[in-house]
């Protein structure tokens, strides 16, 4: 029986990758109330059209074929990174989905999770895996001007694993665009453990 | 031997189709100053993001795995068009790609185009075609309000379907997105 992780409260997009010359720079994010996803990646509407997500497999700085098509992440880990960090604005991270919900680990959502519409529609989210921190992201975190060592930020790189700094999520099942949007709600495949943060 | 056309003068998605029922509604134009071509089609940045074409194979409405992905079309095309139906904005036809240049024939860029960018990259367009005109375009240059019936508008038709209403090209070669700039230069081959 799928369990209620809770709804969604951002949809946003990478206009163009938030790492450049190896800095993180959250700029490029643009966010919605709707958004389309298929297996390629995810578009968002403005008030031009469809803009492309940098994950996207035709998105022109696009590397790798659009192998992390997807990602989420829950308010729960930013609460965490707020807890460690001090500020850290909701979405910051630039995952594509964000869910209002605790602090998911790996184990919760291993058997992958599904998005239930308004319409009663569900849309598959498979393969999830924890995003693995970069140096750029939490030196941005730790309020640095610098990238910093991997050395020197070994324990924030750790605390960021595992979920917290979001997951991959492959949507090779979904052969066309769905529509997602704000409030929709995000279930687990299966009962989540209480292993949980936030 | 390859000769120049004209610059770039316009560079423009549909973000949707421009035919409802039939009808012409040029509303969905999004005009940029950069744009992104590959195989899939082309992509324009609006100054927030890359706007996906609705012929690209990104678009959520294409059908049909994204064909005649992208088009051209010439001011003098646009000249003529205003010579025969009165005042028409450049660019209303949707052709993605407007350049500055005299009415080129079917014959002129039989070869194909090149499109030299501002850093000196060439982007070859291919086997350009004909766009053939449809009767919810002809009768939107004709100022009706209905779509006229296809043997009330067959003259128009004509005279719209050799160039005039601009070309189809072909980027299936195009296995990597460059990128082009209003100002660029476009050749024949």
């Amino acid at each position: 029986m799928p369990e209620l992780l809770g709804r969604i409260v951002r949809l946003q997009i990478q206009a163009e990758p938030l790492k450049a010359a190896g800095r993180y720079d959250p700029r490029h994010l643009v966010t919605a109330e709707n958004a389309l996803i298929g297996e390629a990646g995810m578009l968002i509407g403005d008030d031009n059209g469809w803009i492309i997500d940098a994950h996207h497999r035709e998105h022109p700085q696009a590397r790798g074929g659009g192998g992390r098509a997807l990602s989420i992440g829950f308010t729960g880990h930013y609460q965490a990174m707020a807890r460690r960090f001090d500020t850290v604005p909701v979405g910051i991270a630039g995952e594509n989905i964000i869910v209002d919900g605790p602090g998911v680990r790996m184990a919760d959502i291993s058997e992958g999770m599904l998005i239930r519409r308004s319409d009663g529609a569900e849309i598959d989210l498979d393969g999830p895996r924890p995003a693995a921190p970069c140096r750029p992201f939490t030196s941005f975190l730790l309020g640095s001007d610098d990238v910093l060592q991997r050395d020197t930020i070994q324990s924030e790189l750790a605390f960021l694993s595992d979920g917290t700094r979001g997951f991959l999520i492959s949507a090779g099942s979904i052969d066309r665009y769905e529509e997602i949007t704000v409030g929709d709600e995000v279930f687990a495949r299966r009962a989540p453990s209480v292993h949980r943060t936030g | 031997m390859s000769r120049s056309l004209g610059p770039i003068v316009r560079l423009q998605v549909h973000a949707e189709s421009l035919k409802h029922d039939g009808a012409y509604d040029p509303g969905p134009l999004v005009v940029m100053d950069r744009a992104v071509i590959d195989a899939s089609g082309m992509l324009g940045w609006d100054g927030t993001g890359w706007v996906v074409d609705s012929h690209h194979a990104a678009h959520p409405r294409v059908r049909g795995g994204g064909h005649r992905v992208l088009s051209i079309g010439f001011t003098g095309h646009y000249k003529r068009m205003a010579e025969r139906f009165g005042e028409i904005p450049a660019g209303v036809a949707g052709e993605n790609i407007i350049v500055d240049g005299p009415a080129a024939t079917a014959e002129d860029i039989a070869a194909g185009l090149v499109i030299q960018t501002r850093d000196g990259a060439f982007l070859e367009l291919r086997s350009p075609a004909p766009a053939v005109a449809c009767p919810g375009f002809t009768s939107h240059l004709l100022k009706s309000p209905v779509v006229l019936p296809r043997d009330e508008i067959v003259d128009h038709l004509a005279f719209l379907s050799t160039g005039t209403r601009g070309f189809i090209l072909s980027v299936d070669h195009v296995d990597r997105g460059v990128e082009i700039s209003v100002g660029d230069e476009v050749f024949t081959r």
